[in-house]
């Protein structure tokens, strides 16, 4: 981000003291724009910028070349939108000038060189917007001797408040770096500007290379404590044994043992899933089931078997169903139930189920929900009448056995009392829903 | 459906002559003469419609090959699979849970276990109906996979329904059922378990000792254990009492079980494990608790090295192995162990090594996703030391002096912390490499990943006909570790706030870490330390993002009255103290190590944050302040020095900045201001 030590020369020998004075400034921003590529200027600017701030311009007429280049790097710009613009700012209004306190021999980071009165003068007609072709015609030389006293102070209170505008934009952390380059002695006391070849060779060390001082800054930096490791209890892993040889496959000592618990229930439940069970039969199977507790898990019955042993013999169903309440499969014997097609039987099941048992809340608005939906679907209209009366009373019995939370299917069921109001018993809930509401109240 | 039925009632029409050829089967079995049990099992085959024939055949044979020819079984698994349609998503009979039961097995002892565990979810339903002597090699292994994958609760309703419905009602059977299924109730010799009701409660009362370990409920741990205490030399209980004293904080006392195991108790080749590795591995975990994390870091290589050299044995080996010692090498849970000690004895990159070999296998281990940041955190910033190292850091104030007597110029260093790191690189942070940007990877994983608190997750209840829900997959926990309590998974939270708004500041990412550190801020239970690093980063990034006014809210000395690790006590608990806890966390360090430097480093933050906001008058106080509090004990931040010469060179000071580095910086002398 530096230039190249060949580019610092090559600047170097722009700003040399003869080459200043025998070219008018003209001449020397010509030269700048000729040996510099548009992408470099930043980097001309910066060095010129240290070489001001660090005094290590040994004439004057150097230092108002510098000045005056580094306004031209960016000619036919406006001012305020180059990089550089508050370095004019800084140059026409030192510091001190502007603290309140006034102490005289205050010196900042990065001070600029306080100029002379013709210099100032020059500096403001530079940037003002006046052509600049007869000023720019005369060397530094000339300039620097030239008589002043009659010009009025210059006025660029337009420059600072576009600037000061632009600056305020920016957070205050960026605002605040300094140069790391400090001098060990004070720039504006002494003069002494040490022979060429050394302070070239400084000015090559400060500006050059990939990872010149000009480049750094310093900003006030936080400590920033690093967190401490994470305590805890028991984090290692301790070792137990497991003798895994114990875990092994299995044999099945089932194989040709018939399976032959409770083959008559069995035989009765496989009828049970065809066709309506004798009333004879359905007692006989259901003192079997009652007699041994864990028969239920042996008469061949699956969820997927479920629906039709619903639909043929619902008595049967909730009796097994409530044996199978402790069951691991429960979950899914209910799944099977709410999605099965609705009909009178899968709702007196479920009605059963409620009054008896605790049901999982989700699974009753499930099955509410499947009910108004089948209601809605259903083409044949003497079915659908008879349907929504049946859902209206099974909601009815629910609300009021407060088995069901009203209010979290309220919109749902409100709707579906509306469209079927029809029907006298959607009516009778509407009423009833109306009732709790207002109760509710 | 109509198919099935037929298999069943294939399965249920059995002559005279197949049904003593099966019982002769089955008692020759029970006696391991798997020859002759072949030999009738070859007699049956003639039934096609019996997927058991072949079924048993497949297991003699594997038990013939004393459990080596692993691929043989699964082939004949696979094929008698696909030949009688047994698929375990269509599980609805029961008889077939013997088939993925065989399955299970196989992938429980390749240490499958998400896969073993989605069996187990389906077959487990048929516990009820399953026969009684299947039910038990079910349950039994159905505990041992929720401890392996440290489930204790889980394993524990598993432990109690076996000890209610298959140890009772064996022992006790009914009468109507014993009459119908006479050749039913003889139970088969299986290898290896004896499943005489008493062992099963010595084994139930192991798997209890060990859920209540795992759980921490020490004194029901201690009841449990009671039970063994009569046979001294078992090396079972050897380990769990070691266990259990170490849990308590008795490390001697478990050193002292410890070296009780007699060497090569457990033989890998026989059992599946060696005592050997089980030792040290522990004796590793005690040293670990005691504060030695070298000594740790000893046993730990020992049993990594024990465990694979026994591994490459096996490899060596030109038979096949049976199958019980396939997934018996414990190396990442050992290179998880090695990895924690390492890094509490402060070899970071070895460490992070470790832990990221050990993360393959652990992935969704909160806690060592953030211990792997922390690897990289520490590599970063081994200490705050050199925060507060004034010696060292006033040599830093000059960087470079160019040029000679009145020319000479001070080059003076740009940062003294070397904390942030503004990465321009264009390669991804997603490499493993010990890096502040790979931890703000890790510290995302770790974040998501962080257990719920709640106990119990709100089990869903799937309602899509005809289709068994799919195991969930686990949720996250911090296996190989024992599960978190409650108060475990708040200072883990808490911790990984912290670490993420750290490393956040670090990349310069000051949007991201103030959220980390204002979320860190409002948790309800915070250590003092967490609370003052909430308020250092918070303010922090509050100034980068040019809100100073409430950074300086966050910088206020008064916010911070202690800086204790430890989370305060939870409101609720501060009578009812439980008698037993344990302890087993080693002992932690932190620089800096007392309040009084903790708040210099608050006022010191203030006087940067005044600097920047242009209050240098205010600042020049503050840090004046701060410099004539420098004790012995009040340690101050070293990049003070820096500090006081930036403000006043803003000052305009620039002779008095200039005297200060000659003074402190040039020439290195220690003097007052």
């Amino acid at each position: 981000m530096a230039l190249t030590i060949q580019q610092c020369e090559t600047l170097l020998s722009i700003l040399e003291e003869n080459n200043v004075r025998n070219h008018t400034l003209e001449g020397l921003s010509n030269e700048i724009h000729k040996k510099f590529d548009w992408s470099d200027f930043f980097k001309v600017g910066s060095c010129i910028v240290m070489l001001l701030q660090e005094n290590m311009l040994r004439e004057p007429e150097q230092r108002l070349a510098a000045i005056t280049l580094l306004y031209e790097l960016y000619r036919g710009e406006p001012l305020v939108n180059t990089p550089f613009a508050s370095t004019f700012v800084y140059l026409l209004l030192p510091s001190e000038q502007r603290s309140n306190v006034g102490a005289p021999k205050l010196e900042y980071a990065g001070q600029l060189p306080r100029l002379t009165a013709p210099e100032k003068q020059f500096i403001a007609q530079l940037i003002s917007d006046v052509p600049k072709d007869v000023i720019l015609k005369k060397t530094a030389t000339q300039i620097i001797n030239s008589d002043t006293t009659s010009q009025p102070p210059p006025d660029f209170s337009q420059l600072q408040l576009s600037l000061a505008e632009k600056l305020s934009e920016l957070p205050q952390i960026c605002k605040t770096a300094i140069p790391v380059i400090l001098s060990a002695s004070d720039n504006m006391k002494n003069n002494s500007v040490p022979d060429n070849t050394k302070n070239v060779s400084n000015i090559k060390e400060l500006a050059a290379g990939e990872d010149a001082p000009i480049n750094k800054v310093y900003k006030p930096e936080f400590v920033t404590l690093a967190p401490p490791l994470l305590t805890c209890q028991d984090e290692p892993v301790w070792f137990n044994p497991t003798t895994p040889s114990e875990y092994n496959v299995a044999y099945d000592s089932t194989m040709c043992v018939p399976n032959t618990t409770g083959q008559e229930a069995r035989q009765l439940i496989t009828k049970a899933y065809k066709a309506a069970l004798s009333l004879q039969q359905q007692q006989q199977l259901l003192t079997e089931l009652a007699n041994d507790s864990k028969l239920v898990y042996h008469i061949g019955l699956s969820p997927l078997k479920l629906p039709e042993l619903v639909e043929n013999n619902p008595l049967i169903a909730i009796e097994v169903l409530l044996k199978l309440m402790q069951s691991k499969q429960i979950t899914e014997y209910f799944s099977v139930l709410v999605n099965m097609e609705m009909s009178l039987h899968s709702m007196e099941v479920v009605n059963r189920l409620t009054t008896t048992v605790d049901l999982p809340t989700e699974f009753v608005h499930l099955y509410i929900s499947n009910c108004i939906t089948t209601c809605e679907t259903i083409k044949d209209r003497y079915m659908q009448n008879r349907l929504v009366r049946l859902v209206c009373v099974f909601l009815q019995s629910l609300i009021r056995n407060k088995i069901i939370n009203v209010q979290e299917l309220i919109i749902e069921v409100q709707a579906f009392c509306i469209e079927f109001s029809r029907i006298r018993e959607a009516a009778a809930l509407f009423r009833l829903l109306k009732q709790l509401e207002s109760g509710d109240e | 459906m109509a198919e099935k039925e037929e298999g069943d009632r294939y399965l249920d029409t059995v002559t005279d002559q197949e049904r003593d050829l099966a019982q002769n089967a089955l008692a020759e079995y029970k006696k391991k003469n798997f020859n002759a049990c072949l030999q009738y099992l070859h007699k049956l085959e003639h039934r096609p419609g019996d997927f058991k024939v072949p079924l048993n055949k497949a297991v003699v044979e594997f038990c013939k090959s004393d459990f080596k020819k692993t691929e043989q079984f699964e082939n004949a698994i696979t094929s008698l699979c696909n030949q009688f349609q047994i698929r375990l998503e269509k599980l609805d009979d029961v008889n077939h849970c013997v088939v993925h039961y065989n399955q299970l097995v196989m992938l429980f002892h390749q240490r499958k276990f998400t896969a073993a565990l989605r069996i187990m979810d389906r077959i487990y339903k048929f516990i009820e109906p399953m026969d009684d002597v299947l039910a038990r090699q079910v349950s039994l292994l159905a505990i041992e996979l929720q401890l392996s994958i440290k489930m204790p609760d889980k394993a524990f309703t598993l432990i109690t329904y076996m000890e209610n419905h298959l140890l009772n009602g064996s022992v006790h059977p009914q009468p109507n059922k014993s009459n119908d299924k006479k050749p039913r109730e003889t139970e088969p010799q299986v290898i290896s378990i004896d499943p005489t009701v008493e062992a099963i409660k010595k084994k139930l009362a192991k798997y209890k000792a060990k859920c209540y370990l795992m759980k921490r409920n020490l004194a029901a741990a201690r009841k449990e254990l009671q039970f063994f205490t009569e046979d001294n030399l078992n090396v079972d209980a050897l380990f769990l009492n070691a266990n259990y004293e170490y849990l308590i904080g008795n490390f001697k006392e478990a050193m002292k079980t410890l070296s009780r195991v007699p060497a090569n108790s457990l033989v890998y080749r026989d059992v599946g494990e060696s005592s050997d590795v089980l030792f040290y591995n522990n004796m590793g975990v005690i040293h670990h608790a005691l504060g030695k994390p070298n000594l740790a870091c000893h046993y730990f290589q020992l049993a990594l090295k024990e465990d694979i050299s026994l591994q490459e044995k096996l490899k060596k080996e030109k038979e096949d192995s049976p199958i019980y010692i396939m997934g018996g090498s414990r190396y990442h849970e050992l290179m998880y162990n090695l990895g924690i000690s390492l890094l509490h004895a402060g070899r970071y990159a070895q460490a992070f090594d470790c832990l990221i070999i050990a993360v393959r296998r652990y992935h969704r281990n909160s806690r060592l996703w953030l211990r792997i940041a922390e690897c990289c955190i520490k590599l970063h910033k081994p200490s705050n030391d050199i925060d507060f190292d004034m010696v060292k850091r006033q040599k830093e104030v000059v960087t470079k002096v160019v040029g000679t007597r009145d020319n000479r110029k001070f080059i003076l260093t740009t940062n003294m912390s070397t904390d942030k790191k503004y990465s321009v690189e264009s390669q991804s942070y997603a490499i493993p490499v010990p890096t502040i940007e790979f931890a703000s990877i890790c510290l995302r994983n770790a974040n998501t990943l962080i257990p719920s608190d709640t106990q119990t997750a709100p089990v869903p209840l799937f309602l899509i006909p005809g289709v068994t829900p799919p195991a969930p997959t686990p949720s996250p926990g911090p296996a190989p570790s024992s599960p978190l309590t409650p108060e475990d998974i708040i200072v883990l939270r808490n911790g990984i706030l912290a670490a993420s708004a750290y490393v956040s500041l670090c990349l310069g990412d000051y949007i991201i870490s103030l959220e980390h550190a204002k979320n860190l801020l409002e948790q309800p239970r915070l250590s003092p330390l967490h609370k003052l690093l909430g308020h250092l980063y918070a303010a922090e990034s509050l100034i980068l993002l040019d809100k100073t006014s409430e950074a300086i809210e966050h910088l206020n000395p008064e916010n911070i009255t202690d800086i204790d690790f430890h989370l305060p006590q939870a409101p609720d608990k501060a009578t009812s103290e439980e008698n037993e806890t344990i302890k087993t966390m080693p002992p932690t360090s932190w620089c800096p190590t007392n309040l009084a430097s903790a708040h210099s480093v608050l006022q010191y933050n203030l006087a940067v944050a005044k600097t920047i906001t242009g209050q240098l008058d205010q600042a020049a106080a503050l840090v004046k302040q701060i410099w004539q509090l420098r004790s012995p004990v009040c340690n101050v931040p070293a990049p003070i020095i820096m500090l006081v010469i930036y403000i006043e060179l803003q000052l305009g000071h620039a002779d008095i900045a200039r005297n200060l580095i000659r003074q402190y910086a040039f020439q290195h002398k220690m003097n007052g201001v």
